[in-house]
Protein backbone atom coordinates (compact mmCIF):
# COMPACT_ATOMS: atom_id res chain seq x y z
CA UNK A 1 0.00 0.00 0.00
CA UNK A 2 2.78 2.67 0.95
CA UNK A 3 5.81 3.25 -1.44
CA UNK A 4 8.79 2.85 1.03
CA UNK A 5 9.94 1.30 -1.51
CA UNK A 6 9.37 2.98 -4.28
CA UNK A 7 11.42 6.05 -6.35
CA UNK A 8 9.23 9.32 -5.59
CA UNK A 9 7.24 10.58 -7.19
CA UNK A 10 6.29 14.02 -5.81
CA UNK A 11 8.96 16.12 -8.00
CA UNK A 12 7.28 14.61 -10.92
CA UNK A 13 3.58 15.77 -10.00
CA UNK A 14 5.11 18.92 -8.65
CA UNK A 15 6.39 19.75 -12.06
CA UNK A 16 3.04 19.01 -13.80
CA UNK A 17 3.64 15.28 -15.04
CA UNK A 18 0.06 13.36 -15.22
CA UNK A 19 1.32 10.34 -15.60
CA UNK A 20 3.47 10.73 -12.40
CA UNK A 21 0.17 11.55 -10.73
CA UNK A 22 -1.92 8.46 -11.87
CA UNK A 23 0.64 6.17 -11.17
CA UNK A 24 0.88 8.28 -7.11
CA UNK A 25 -2.86 8.14 -7.26
CA UNK A 26 -2.97 4.60 -7.85
CA UNK A 27 0.18 3.50 -4.81
CA UNK A 28 -1.44 5.41 -2.43
CA UNK A 29 -5.15 5.94 -3.00
CA UNK A 30 -6.04 2.37 -1.22
CA UNK A 31 -3.88 4.00 1.79
CA UNK A 32 -5.63 7.37 1.93
CA UNK A 33 -9.10 5.64 1.83
CA UNK A 34 -8.33 3.22 4.46
CA UNK A 35 -7.13 6.70 6.16
CA UNK A 36 -10.29 8.25 5.44
CA UNK A 37 -12.63 5.60 5.73
CA UNK A 38 -11.50 4.42 9.22
CA UNK A 39 -12.78 8.19 10.74
CA UNK A 40 -15.92 9.61 8.09
CA UNK A 41 -18.94 7.42 8.35
CA UNK A 42 -20.57 8.48 5.50
CA UNK A 43 -19.08 6.70 2.54
CA UNK A 44 -20.25 9.85 0.32
CA UNK A 45 -18.07 12.08 2.70
CA UNK A 46 -15.19 10.10 2.38
CA UNK A 47 -14.94 9.69 -1.70
CA UNK A 48 -15.63 13.26 -1.47
CA UNK A 49 -12.70 13.90 0.51
CA UNK A 50 -10.46 11.62 -0.78
CA UNK A 51 -10.81 13.42 -3.84
CA UNK A 52 -10.00 16.84 -2.03
CA UNK A 53 -6.78 14.81 -0.49
CA UNK A 54 -5.72 13.96 -4.04
CA UNK A 55 -6.20 17.41 -5.33
CA UNK A 56 -4.29 19.15 -2.58
CA UNK A 57 -1.46 16.92 -2.74
CA UNK A 58 -1.67 17.69 -6.38
CA UNK A 59 -1.16 21.58 -5.37
CA UNK A 60 1.20 20.95 -2.93
CA UNK A 61 3.45 18.43 -4.33
CA UNK A 62 6.18 21.17 -5.03
CA UNK A 63 6.94 21.07 -1.14
CA UNK A 64 7.92 17.69 -0.92
CA UNK A 65 11.59 17.50 -0.34
CA UNK A 66 12.98 13.56 -1.40
CA UNK A 67 16.38 14.51 1.08
CA UNK A 68 13.64 14.86 4.21
CA UNK A 69 11.29 12.53 4.52
CA UNK A 70 9.24 10.23 2.42
CA UNK A 71 6.40 9.98 0.20
CA UNK A 72 4.03 8.05 2.70
CA UNK A 73 4.76 9.71 5.30
CA UNK A 74 3.90 13.07 3.51
CA UNK A 75 1.15 11.76 1.44
CA UNK A 76 -0.51 10.41 5.25
CA UNK A 77 0.77 13.96 7.18
CA UNK A 78 -1.30 15.59 4.29
CA UNK A 79 -4.50 13.35 4.83
CA UNK A 80 -4.72 13.50 8.40
CA UNK A 81 -4.92 17.08 7.88
CA UNK A 82 -7.68 17.02 6.06
CA UNK A 83 -9.25 14.51 7.88
CA UNK A 84 -9.02 16.51 10.90
CA UNK A 85 -10.58 19.51 9.45
CA UNK A 86 -13.71 17.54 8.05
CA UNK A 87 -14.10 16.32 11.46
CA UNK A 88 -14.57 19.54 13.18
CA UNK A 89 -16.63 20.56 10.38
CA UNK A 90 -18.83 17.92 10.53
CA UNK A 91 -18.61 16.78 14.44
CA UNK A 92 -16.61 13.55 15.61
CA UNK A 93 -17.44 10.23 14.56
CA UNK A 94 -21.59 11.60 15.04
CA UNK A 95 -22.56 7.95 14.07
CA UNK A 96 -20.78 5.90 15.98
CA UNK A 97 -20.17 7.42 19.37
CA UNK A 98 -23.30 8.74 20.24
CA UNK A 99 -24.79 5.91 22.91
CA UNK A 100 -22.94 3.65 25.64
CA UNK A 101 -19.34 3.87 25.86
CA UNK A 102 -17.50 0.63 25.63
CA UNK A 103 -14.56 -0.34 24.96
CA UNK A 104 -11.48 0.03 23.13
CA UNK A 105 -10.30 -2.04 19.85
CA UNK A 106 -6.62 -3.08 20.42
CA UNK A 107 -5.18 -4.26 17.58
CA UNK A 108 -2.04 -6.26 17.83
CA UNK A 109 -3.00 -7.40 20.73
CA UNK A 110 -0.45 -9.99 22.00
CA UNK A 111 -2.49 -12.60 20.70
CA UNK A 112 -1.41 -12.04 17.41
CA UNK A 113 1.63 -12.64 15.03
CA UNK A 114 3.06 -9.22 13.67
CA UNK A 115 4.70 -11.44 11.49
CA UNK A 116 1.92 -12.64 9.69
CA UNK A 117 0.73 -9.82 8.22
CA UNK A 118 0.46 -9.03 5.06
CA UNK A 119 2.19 -5.17 5.31
CA UNK A 120 5.31 -4.07 4.98
CA UNK A 121 8.91 -4.05 7.18
CA UNK A 122 8.25 -0.74 8.39
CA UNK A 123 4.63 -1.29 9.50
CA UNK A 124 5.57 -4.45 10.95
CA UNK A 125 8.15 -2.32 12.84
CA UNK A 126 5.94 1.04 14.04
CA UNK A 127 3.66 -2.10 15.23
CA UNK A 128 6.08 -3.87 17.31
CA UNK A 129 6.63 -0.57 18.67
CA UNK A 130 3.04 -0.24 19.70
CA UNK A 131 3.07 -3.60 21.61
CA UNK A 132 5.74 -2.84 23.46
CA UNK A 133 3.68 0.18 24.94
CA UNK A 134 1.77 -0.84 28.08
CA UNK A 135 -1.66 -1.52 27.14
CA UNK A 136 -3.66 1.72 28.02
CA UNK A 137 -1.22 3.49 26.25
CA UNK A 138 -1.75 1.49 23.07
CA UNK A 139 -5.09 1.41 23.39
CA UNK A 140 -6.01 5.46 23.93
CA UNK A 141 -3.23 5.91 20.98
CA UNK A 142 -5.35 3.12 18.70
CA UNK A 143 -8.71 4.63 19.73
CA UNK A 144 -7.07 9.04 18.87
CA UNK A 145 -5.02 7.34 16.06
CA UNK A 146 -7.47 4.81 14.07
CA UNK A 147 -10.73 5.57 15.43
CA UNK A 148 -9.92 9.75 15.74
CA UNK A 149 -12.07 10.11 18.90
CA UNK A 150 -11.21 12.71 20.99
CA UNK A 151 -9.77 13.08 24.41
CA UNK A 152 -13.65 12.79 26.29
CA UNK A 153 -14.90 10.12 23.90
CA UNK A 154 -12.09 8.30 24.76
CA UNK A 155 -12.13 8.64 28.16
CA UNK A 156 -16.14 7.59 28.13
CA UNK A 157 -14.98 4.49 26.03
CA UNK A 158 -12.43 3.59 28.21
CA UNK A 159 -13.82 4.42 31.67
CA UNK A 160 -10.10 6.30 32.78
CA UNK A 161 -10.26 9.76 33.93
CA UNK A 162 -9.96 12.73 31.07
CA UNK A 163 -6.56 13.74 32.63
CA UNK A 164 -5.27 10.39 32.71
CA UNK A 165 -6.56 9.31 28.91
CA UNK A 166 -4.92 13.01 28.02
CA UNK A 167 -1.45 11.73 29.79
CA UNK A 168 -1.10 8.21 27.98
CA UNK A 169 -2.17 9.55 24.71
CA UNK A 170 0.75 12.16 25.06
CA UNK A 171 3.41 9.88 26.76
CA UNK A 172 2.21 7.22 24.34
CA UNK A 173 2.87 9.40 21.28
CA UNK A 174 6.30 10.54 22.81
CA UNK A 175 7.28 7.19 23.71
CA UNK A 176 6.46 6.07 19.95
CA UNK A 177 8.41 8.55 18.57
CA UNK A 178 11.41 7.90 20.71
CA UNK A 179 11.39 4.34 19.93
CA UNK A 180 10.65 5.06 16.43
CA UNK A 181 13.54 7.10 16.48
CA UNK A 182 16.15 6.56 19.29
CA UNK A 183 18.45 9.54 18.16
CA UNK A 184 15.62 11.79 19.07
CA UNK A 185 15.76 10.36 22.37
CA UNK A 186 19.75 11.04 22.89
CA UNK A 187 19.92 14.55 22.34
CA UNK A 188 15.91 15.56 22.43
CA UNK A 189 16.04 17.14 19.24
CA UNK A 190 12.30 18.01 18.49
CA UNK A 191 10.88 19.03 21.70
CA UNK A 192 13.20 21.56 23.07
CA UNK A 193 12.34 24.93 22.77
CA UNK B 1 16.61 29.01 33.08
CA UNK B 2 16.75 26.00 35.29
CA UNK B 3 16.98 22.46 34.38
CA UNK B 4 13.38 21.87 36.32
CA UNK B 5 11.76 24.64 34.60
CA UNK B 6 13.63 23.34 31.09
CA UNK B 7 12.01 20.24 31.73
CA UNK B 8 8.27 21.30 32.40
CA UNK B 9 8.98 23.64 28.72
CA UNK B 10 9.50 20.62 27.37
CA UNK B 11 7.25 18.41 28.77
CA UNK B 12 4.71 21.10 28.05
CA UNK B 13 5.73 20.84 24.10
CA UNK B 14 5.15 17.39 23.86
CA UNK B 15 2.08 17.71 25.47
CA UNK B 16 0.98 20.72 23.56
CA UNK B 17 2.60 19.21 20.12
CA UNK B 18 0.60 15.75 20.91
CA UNK B 19 -2.72 17.38 20.89
CA UNK B 20 -1.92 19.48 17.87
CA UNK B 21 -0.78 16.01 15.74
CA UNK B 22 -4.03 14.65 17.20
CA UNK B 23 -6.13 17.68 16.07
CA UNK B 24 -7.38 17.42 19.92
CA UNK B 25 -5.47 21.06 20.58
CA UNK B 26 -7.74 23.63 22.54
CA UNK B 27 -7.83 27.41 20.66
CA UNK B 28 -6.17 28.37 24.48
CA UNK B 29 -3.31 26.68 23.22
CA UNK B 30 -2.50 27.59 20.29
CA UNK B 31 -0.90 31.14 21.27
CA UNK B 32 1.77 29.02 23.71
CA UNK B 33 1.99 26.36 21.32
CA UNK B 34 3.64 29.14 18.89
CA UNK B 35 5.48 30.58 21.30
CA UNK B 36 7.33 27.00 22.38
CA UNK B 37 7.46 25.97 18.79
CA UNK B 38 8.20 28.58 16.78
CA UNK B 39 9.52 26.43 13.71
CA UNK B 40 6.65 24.00 13.71
CA UNK B 41 10.19 21.66 14.51
CA UNK B 42 7.66 19.76 17.43
CA UNK B 43 4.58 20.05 15.91
CA UNK B 44 5.47 18.58 12.63
CA UNK B 45 7.76 15.44 14.36
CA UNK B 46 4.51 14.18 16.04
CA UNK B 47 2.66 14.68 12.95
CA UNK B 48 4.93 12.50 11.43
CA UNK B 49 4.77 9.75 14.16
CA UNK B 50 0.76 10.09 14.26
CA UNK B 51 1.50 9.67 10.14
CA UNK B 52 3.58 6.65 10.40
CA UNK B 53 1.03 5.00 12.80
CA UNK B 54 -2.19 5.69 10.73
CA UNK B 55 0.35 4.36 7.85
CA UNK B 56 1.26 1.15 10.09
CA UNK B 57 -2.51 0.47 10.64
CA UNK B 58 -3.74 1.19 7.57
CA UNK B 59 -1.51 -1.34 5.86
CA UNK B 60 -2.34 -4.22 8.58
CA UNK B 61 -6.34 -3.63 8.39
CA UNK B 62 -6.75 -2.25 4.83
CA UNK B 63 -10.36 -1.07 3.50
CA UNK B 64 -11.23 -1.76 0.39
CA UNK B 65 -11.71 0.90 -2.25
CA UNK B 66 -15.45 1.34 -3.22
CA UNK B 67 -15.50 0.46 -7.18
CA UNK B 68 -15.25 3.50 -9.58
CA UNK B 69 -13.52 5.92 -7.13
CA UNK B 70 -9.66 5.54 -8.35
CA UNK B 71 -11.16 6.28 -12.32
CA UNK B 72 -12.83 9.78 -10.58
CA UNK B 73 -9.52 10.30 -8.98
CA UNK B 74 -7.68 9.92 -12.54
CA UNK B 75 -10.53 12.05 -14.25
CA UNK B 76 -9.86 14.75 -11.77
CA UNK B 77 -6.40 15.49 -12.59
CA UNK B 78 -6.04 18.46 -14.48
CA UNK B 79 -5.18 18.90 -18.42
CA UNK B 80 -1.79 19.83 -18.75
CA UNK B 81 -1.57 23.92 -19.17
CA UNK B 82 -4.70 24.39 -17.12
CA UNK B 83 -3.32 23.79 -13.62
CA UNK B 84 0.52 23.30 -12.99
CA UNK B 85 0.75 22.41 -9.61
CA UNK B 86 3.57 24.78 -8.40
CA UNK B 87 4.24 27.17 -5.70
CA UNK B 88 2.84 30.47 -7.57
CA UNK B 89 -0.41 28.32 -6.89
CA UNK B 90 -2.46 29.80 -4.02
CA UNK B 91 -1.69 28.16 -0.54
CA UNK B 92 -4.24 25.77 0.41
CA UNK B 93 -5.20 26.13 4.12
CA UNK B 94 -7.25 24.46 6.18
CA UNK B 95 -10.05 25.90 7.97
CA UNK B 96 -10.02 28.88 10.56
CA UNK B 97 -9.58 25.97 13.67
CA UNK B 98 -6.31 24.95 11.63
CA UNK B 99 -5.04 28.37 10.77
CA UNK B 100 -1.63 27.94 11.86
CA UNK B 101 -0.49 25.04 8.94
CA UNK B 102 -0.35 25.74 5.24
CA UNK B 103 -2.70 22.75 3.96
CA UNK B 104 0.61 20.66 3.66
CA UNK B 105 3.46 19.17 5.59
CA UNK B 106 6.13 22.59 4.90
CA UNK B 107 8.61 20.47 3.57
CA UNK B 108 10.23 23.83 2.30
CA UNK B 109 10.78 25.00 5.71
CA UNK B 110 13.94 25.91 6.77
CA UNK B 111 16.32 22.94 7.09
CA UNK B 112 16.91 23.07 10.49
CA UNK B 113 13.41 23.28 11.34
CA UNK B 114 12.86 20.19 9.96
CA UNK B 115 15.85 18.62 11.87
CA UNK B 116 13.59 16.23 13.64
CA UNK B 117 12.15 14.70 11.30
CA UNK B 118 15.24 15.03 9.28
CA UNK B 119 16.52 12.09 11.62
CA UNK B 120 13.23 10.45 11.97
CA UNK B 121 13.03 10.09 8.38
CA UNK B 122 16.71 8.71 8.46
CA UNK B 123 16.33 6.25 10.99
CA UNK B 124 13.02 4.46 9.25
CA UNK B 125 14.94 4.63 5.72
CA UNK B 126 17.90 2.95 7.39
CA UNK B 127 15.63 0.53 9.13
CA UNK B 128 13.36 0.05 6.35
CA UNK B 129 16.31 -0.50 4.02
CA UNK B 130 17.57 -3.06 6.62
CA UNK B 131 14.27 -4.92 6.68
CA UNK B 132 13.85 -4.78 3.00
CA UNK B 133 16.58 -7.00 2.56
CA UNK B 134 15.57 -10.39 1.45
CA UNK B 135 14.13 -12.67 4.29
CA UNK B 136 16.13 -15.61 5.68
CA UNK B 137 13.97 -18.90 5.25
CA UNK B 138 11.64 -19.36 7.19
CA UNK B 139 12.62 -22.55 9.34
CA UNK B 140 9.66 -25.51 8.00
CA UNK B 141 6.37 -25.13 10.28
CA UNK B 142 3.83 -27.68 10.74
CA UNK B 143 1.12 -26.40 8.55
CA UNK B 144 -1.34 -24.37 10.68
CA UNK B 145 -4.18 -25.04 11.75
CA UNK B 146 -7.57 -24.17 10.52
CA UNK B 147 -10.40 -22.41 12.69
CA UNK B 148 -12.82 -25.37 12.77
CA UNK B 149 -9.63 -27.95 13.70
CA UNK B 150 -9.20 -25.17 16.66
CA UNK B 151 -12.68 -25.16 17.69
CA UNK B 152 -12.75 -29.25 17.44
CA UNK B 153 -9.35 -29.14 19.76
CA UNK B 154 -10.88 -27.05 22.50
CA UNK B 155 -14.21 -28.94 22.54
CA UNK B 156 -12.09 -31.92 22.87
CA UNK B 157 -9.96 -30.49 25.64
CA UNK B 158 -13.21 -29.67 27.48
CA UNK B 159 -14.93 -32.68 26.69
CA UNK B 160 -15.21 -34.26 30.05
CA UNK B 161 -15.44 -30.87 32.37
CA UNK B 162 -18.46 -27.60 31.90
CA UNK B 163 -16.03 -25.20 32.11
CA UNK B 164 -16.76 -24.54 28.41
CA UNK B 165 -19.65 -21.52 27.55
CA UNK B 166 -22.11 -23.25 24.94
CA UNK B 167 -24.36 -21.27 23.36
CA UNK B 168 -27.04 -21.79 20.86
CA UNK B 169 -27.69 -18.43 18.65
CA UNK B 170 -31.02 -16.89 19.20
CA UNK B 171 -31.93 -15.30 16.10
CA UNK B 172 -33.83 -11.96 16.31
CA UNK B 173 -35.90 -10.45 13.26
CA UNK B 174 -32.72 -8.48 11.97
CA UNK B 175 -33.07 -9.07 8.09
CA UNK B 176 -29.56 -10.10 8.14
CA UNK B 177 -30.86 -13.65 8.96
CA UNK B 178 -31.88 -14.99 6.16
CA UNK B 179 -32.33 -18.67 6.51
CA UNK B 180 -32.28 -21.61 9.15
CA UNK B 181 -29.83 -20.09 11.89
CA UNK B 182 -27.61 -23.29 12.54
CA UNK B 183 -24.58 -23.38 15.13
CA UNK B 184 -23.06 -22.07 18.43
CA UNK B 185 -20.88 -20.05 20.63
CA UNK B 186 -18.27 -21.96 22.57
CA UNK B 187 -16.57 -19.74 25.18
CA UNK B 188 -12.79 -20.76 27.31
CA UNK B 189 -13.01 -18.19 29.90
CA UNK B 190 -9.96 -19.51 31.31
CA UNK B 191 -8.31 -18.81 27.97
CA UNK B 192 -10.15 -16.55 26.36
CA UNK B 193 -10.57 -18.73 23.49
CA UNK B 194 -13.51 -19.01 21.45
CA UNK B 195 -15.27 -19.78 17.99
CA UNK B 196 -18.22 -19.03 16.52
CA UNK B 197 -20.21 -21.31 13.92
CA UNK B 198 -22.70 -19.65 12.03
CA UNK B 199 -25.41 -20.60 9.40
CA UNK B 200 -28.03 -18.56 8.58
CA UNK B 201 -26.87 -15.40 8.03
CA UNK B 202 -26.86 -12.67 4.89
CA UNK B 203 -23.85 -13.29 2.99
CA UNK B 204 -22.26 -9.91 3.18
CA UNK B 205 -20.18 -7.46 0.88
CA UNK B 206 -17.30 -6.13 3.17
CA UNK B 207 -17.15 -3.35 1.25
CA UNK B 208 -20.50 -2.51 1.98
CA UNK B 209 -20.86 -3.60 5.59
CA UNK B 210 -19.87 -6.46 8.32
CA UNK B 211 -20.64 -8.19 11.12
CA UNK B 212 -18.86 -7.76 14.36
CA UNK B 213 -19.31 -9.30 17.84
CA UNK B 214 -19.78 -8.10 20.97
CA UNK B 215 -18.42 -9.67 24.58
CA UNK B 216 -20.43 -8.91 27.04
CA UNK B 217 -18.67 -9.15 30.58
CA UNK B 218 -20.80 -9.24 34.13
CA UNK B 219 -17.69 -7.29 35.75
CA UNK B 220 -17.86 -4.23 33.86
CA UNK B 221 -19.75 -1.67 34.39
CA UNK B 222 -23.36 -1.27 32.97
CA UNK B 223 -23.75 1.56 30.18
CA UNK B 224 -27.09 3.34 29.49
CA UNK B 225 -29.37 2.01 26.06
CA UNK B 226 -32.39 2.37 27.56
CA UNK B 227 -33.93 1.05 23.67
CA UNK B 228 -33.35 -2.41 24.72
CA UNK B 229 -34.76 -1.71 28.32
CA UNK B 230 -35.03 -4.82 30.14
CA UNK B 231 -34.65 -7.27 27.30
CA UNK B 232 -33.17 -10.41 28.60
CA UNK B 233 -32.24 -9.21 31.85
CA UNK B 234 -30.93 -5.74 30.85
CA UNK B 235 -27.87 -7.44 29.50
CA UNK B 236 -27.79 -5.56 26.30
CA UNK B 237 -27.55 -2.32 28.39
CA UNK B 238 -24.07 -3.80 29.67
CA UNK B 239 -20.91 -2.38 27.97
CA UNK B 240 -19.39 -4.99 25.93
CA UNK B 241 -16.20 -5.66 24.73
CA UNK B 242 -15.17 -5.92 21.06
CA UNK B 243 -15.05 -9.59 19.51
CA UNK B 244 -13.99 -8.95 16.30
CA UNK B 245 -15.04 -8.12 13.06
CA UNK B 246 -15.97 -11.04 10.60
CA UNK B 247 -17.48 -11.61 7.38
CA UNK B 248 -20.03 -14.88 6.10
CA UNK B 249 -19.14 -15.77 2.74
CA UNK B 250 -21.09 -18.61 0.96
CA UNK B 251 -19.78 -21.45 2.28
CA UNK B 252 -22.21 -22.13 4.33
CA UNK B 253 -21.73 -22.36 7.94
CA UNK B 254 -18.37 -21.07 8.71
CA UNK B 255 -16.34 -21.28 11.71
CA UNK B 256 -15.01 -18.01 13.08
CA UNK B 257 -12.53 -17.10 15.81
CA UNK B 258 -13.23 -15.09 18.83
CA UNK B 259 -10.77 -12.15 18.85
CA UNK B 260 -11.75 -10.09 22.14
CA UNK B 261 -9.58 -6.89 21.74
CA UNK B 262 -9.47 -6.58 26.08
CA UNK B 263 -9.17 -9.15 28.23
CA UNK B 264 -12.63 -10.90 29.32
CA UNK B 265 -13.07 -11.68 32.98
CA UNK B 266 -16.74 -13.06 33.18
CA UNK B 267 -18.37 -13.20 29.74
CA UNK B 268 -21.75 -13.73 29.77
CA UNK B 269 -23.75 -13.48 26.78
CA UNK B 270 -22.73 -12.38 22.94
CA UNK B 271 -23.92 -10.08 20.42
CA UNK B 272 -23.58 -10.06 16.59
CA UNK B 273 -24.17 -6.83 15.17
CA UNK B 274 -23.98 -5.55 11.58
CA UNK B 275 -21.58 -2.71 11.40
CA UNK B 276 -19.64 -0.42 8.38
CA UNK B 277 -16.68 -2.01 6.89
CA UNK B 278 -13.96 -2.05 9.47
CA UNK B 279 -16.50 -2.42 12.33
CA UNK B 280 -17.09 0.33 15.05
CA UNK B 281 -15.72 1.05 18.34
CA UNK B 282 -18.87 1.98 20.23
CA UNK B 283 -22.39 0.01 18.83
CA UNK B 284 -25.41 1.66 18.54
CA UNK B 285 -26.62 -2.09 18.62
CA UNK B 286 -29.15 -0.82 16.05
CA UNK B 287 -29.07 -3.93 13.71
CA UNK B 288 -28.26 -7.49 16.28
CA UNK B 289 -29.45 -10.26 13.86
CA UNK B 290 -27.87 -12.81 16.79
CA UNK B 291 -27.55 -13.47 20.64
CA UNK B 292 -25.77 -15.83 22.16
CA UNK B 293 -27.05 -15.62 25.78
CA UNK B 294 -27.95 -18.29 29.01
CA UNK B 295 -30.89 -20.05 28.13
CA UNK B 296 -33.91 -18.29 29.25
CA UNK B 297 -36.33 -18.87 32.41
Amino acid sequence: MSGNDHTPLLTEVANGDQEAMRTLIKRYSGLVWSLVRRKISSQNDAEDLVQEIFADIWKSAHRYDPSIGSEDTFVAMITRRRIIDQIRRIGRSPTQVTLDAPNARIACSENEDIERFDTTPNAKRVMRVLRSLRPERRQTIELAVVHGLSHSQIAESTGMPLGTVKAHLRRGLDEVRTLLNPQLSADSKGVTP
Amino acid sequence: MSDHRNRELSERLIDLSADYAMGLQDHGDQQELEHLDPDKSARQAFEAVAAELDIAYAETDPIDMPAGLQERLFAAIPSPGSSKPAAAQPELRLTSDHTDVAGSPQMHSPRGAWFPWLVAAASLAVTAGVLLQPAPQAPQQAPALTAAEKRDALLEAHANDEDLLRYAWTPTGDPAVVGQVTGELIWDEATDEGYMTIGGLEVNDPTEFQYQLWIFDASRPLGELPQHGDAFGGLLTQRPIDGGVFDINEDGEVVIPIDPKLMVKQGVAFAVTVEPPGGVVVSDRSRVPLLAIPPQG
